[in-house]
């Protein structure tokens, strides 16, 4: 089904012609067909909504001296952007495969959100005691209720699982700090969102909003899937079963329908690049489980030992990075060394070439590694496993998240960072390296 | 709907890696109830089916995920309340019954440590192509205390039984009081049979009838 058949196109085509002797041309373009195979839906999606790049206006880029609202604007500039990316064809495709694969837009609104949800925990789970953490928590409290205001309900999700899951929800000390204000708008937060009855509390109130809003794209799916397997394709007699194509179309219409109603924001184009940073986290479920282990041990009524330092980089999730070991430092070397040669390796013959190799190092905090070359002005794969390999392990000794690492190999991977951002980050970077070496010396 | 009388609501997840056939599954068991014409509010009573057992009226609230498994936020809302689980993966697809053991672990971290759970292992019809040995399955089953079915969605082979085996191990769990009522949160309990009661609506403020 959806795929248009030439002999449809062909009958519909005769049948225009007929139309036109009759001298009903007007009537013509209720027949077309050409939409059918229309990828274009959402042409230049990230036209329709903007970030300015004002230089006038100073922002802080710390996360501890953003407001909620203004989080709350960025994170729906980000959704809005990635949820106008996903075209008519590209929902289509996800009923009729039920995968991600050749589905780069949905998987990437995937992502955005559950980068969000891991966020949210690391942000939680970053800081080293129990009051503190709390303060985190109520700040993503009020981020939820600006989002929930806007209507974004997507982001809202993606902000509320990630404060439900049961790495935070576990943390006995942290809820203690949490006032009962709190706690009861995150109550009220969790029945909105509530699965029961189908997510019925959610659809009554996303059905009340007029004008802009973005749907929680992960239950809008689901319908879609669940009316592709409960409808049957073809009714008696072999007849296609219109209705459930009406009905598919309904529902992907509206999703589509949405993307026109841009939301009223005033982004910042540094903020939104350093928050697309921060989202592109690689953390396992695991390993954030261990952190919240380490936070607050099991069984344990005392409070765990906490530095006695605050952590110096109280810089977007910089701090967060539990000590990688080995295997997982392989597995990200492994997985970054794909994505460079994905992206740089031009004729597919297993080298990068040496100005490559140069301007992907510049864009790591470990320029400082000697690389070993076996071929004239060429890079294998083992070598620059090798080289990011040495590197990654002298920057953990460093009290250097992986993070920093991952998050350029994303940058190279999508391509879209621009150099001066990248370049004051890592001067960043840098300078909480010095100052980590010398408090160490 | 308005007229169905029911004893119990139990709340039971489908889960596993996406493309192994849940939905089907789920359509195969409960695909009578279906309402086409609720557009808007589409599915609300999709995925209830009520059955009988030992003269009880049980009315079973199946949740799919269906592509729902990618976003990790939903996750907690999914699980909650939920009194069982049909873990299923694909006979024909050994990476999906490899990731069995973390969708156990992800299953145990947000549900209810007393649920019923059944490995399911789907496509039984594509039996040539089996690279899932059952005996292997079936160990694995008995050494984490789980129920074990092969099922096939697409001829319905097993499909009822695996839903009636784990609705009835909820249901001898409950009536055993071998767990403490107040942790299993789905389960509707009403001493007078009839989904309008007001007792019933207090207890319950998830499986409330529509």
């Amino acid at each position: 089904m959806f795929r248009l058949h030439s002999s449809l196109s062909d009958s519909m085509e005769q049948f225009q012609d007929l139309i036109r002797d009759q001298g009903q041309e007007r009537l013509c373009p209720l027949l077309q067909t050409k939409w059918i195979n229309d990828r274009h839906w959402s042409q230049k999606p990230s036209q329709r909504i903007k970030a300015n790049s004002s230089k006038k206006r100073k922002v802080s880029l710390l996360f501890d001296h953003l407001e909620p609202i203004e989080l709350a604007e960025h994170l729906t500039y980000l959704e809005f952007k990635s949820f106008c990316r996903i075209s008519f064809a590209d929902y289509q495709n996800y009923i009729r495969s039920c995968c991600m694969k050749d589905n780069p837009m949905m998987e990437r609104s995937i992502t955005l959100c559950n980068g969000i949800s891991q966020w949210v925990q690391l942000m939680v789970l970053s800081r080293p005691t129990a009051q503190l953490r709390a303060e985190v928590f109520t700040k993503f409290i009020h981020v939820a209720q600006s989002l929930h205001l806007m209507h974004n309900f997507n982001t809202l999700m993606a902000v509320v699982g990630g404060l439900c899951h049961s790495s935070i929800s576990r943390l006995k000390e942290t809820s203690l700090h949490v006032s009962h204000e709190v706690t009861k708008v995150l109550n009220e937060m969790t029945d909105l969102l509530s699965s029961c009855r189908n997510y019925d509390n959610y659809r009554q109130a996303y059905s009340r909003c007029a004008g802009f809003k973005i749907p929680i794209l992960g239950v809008h799916l689901k319908d879609l899937i669940s009316v592709n397997e409960a409808m049957s394709d073809y009714v008696e007699d072999n007849k296609v079963n219109v209705q459930k194509l009406q009905a598919l179309y309904n529902h992907i219409n509206e999703l589509i329908q949405l993307q026109q109603i841009t939301p009223q924001l005033d982004a910042n184009k540094d903020l939104v690049h350093l928050l697309t940073l921060s989202l592109d986290l690689y953390y396992t479920d695991d390993e954030i489980y261990e952190l919240s282990y380490t936070r607050e041990p099991k069984n344990s009524k005392a409070p765990p030992a906490t530095p006695s330092r605050p952590p110096v980089v109280v810089e977007w999730a910089s701090g967060v990075a539990p000590k990688p070991d080995p295997k997982t430092i392989s597995k990200h070397v492994q997985r970054m060394v794909d994505s460079v040669f994905k992206n740089y390796d031009h004729d597919e013959n297993g080298y990068i070439s040496q100005g490559d190799f140069e301007k992907i190092a510049a864009s790591f905090p470990f320029s400082f590694c000697v690389m070993d070359k076996e071929k004239e002005g060429l890079i294998s794969r083992e070598e620059i496993t090798a080289y990011f390999m040495r590197a990654s392990v002298i920057c953990s000794k460093l009290g250097l998240g992986f993070l920093t690492v991952q998050y350029f190999v994303d940058r190279i991977q999508w391509g879209d960072c621009e150099e001066q951002v990248m370049c004051s980050y890592l001067e960043k970077k840098v300078h909480c390296v010095v100052s980590i070496m010398q408090t160490a010396s | 709907m308005g007229d169905e009388s029911y004893n119990f609501v139990f709340k039971v997840v489908l889960i596993g890696e996406s493309g192994v056939g849940k939905s089907n599954l789920l359509s195969r068991f409960t695909k009578n109830e279906f309402n086409h014409d609720s557009r808007t509010t589409i599915g609300v009573e999709f995925s209830t089916r009520t059955v009988q057992l030992d003269n009880f009226a049980i009315k079973a609230q199946i949740w799919d995920t269906a592509g729902l498994e990618r976003y990790r936020a939903n996750t907690s809302a999914y699980y909650r309340g939920a009194v069982g689980a049909l873990l299923v993966y694909d006979i024909t697809k050994h990476l999906t019954y490899e990731s069995v053991e973390r969708w156990l672990k992800e299953l145990y971290d947000h549900a209810d440590p007393h649920m019923v759970v059944m490995l399911v292992g789907n496509k039984s019809d594509l039996g040539t192509l089996k690279t899932v040995p059952t005996e292997e399955a079936k160990d694995f089953t008995e050494k984490n205390g789980l129920l074990f079915m092969e099922t096939s969605a697409l001829d319905s082979t097993n499909v009822e039984a695996a839903f009636q085996e784990v609705l009835t191990a909820i249901h001898k769990k409950v009536a055993s009081r071998e767990v403490p009522r107040v942790s299993i949160t789905a389960v509707t309990l009403s001493s007078t049979i009839g989904p309008a009661s007001d007792a019933q609506k207090k207890r319950s403020t998830c499986c409330k009838n529509l």
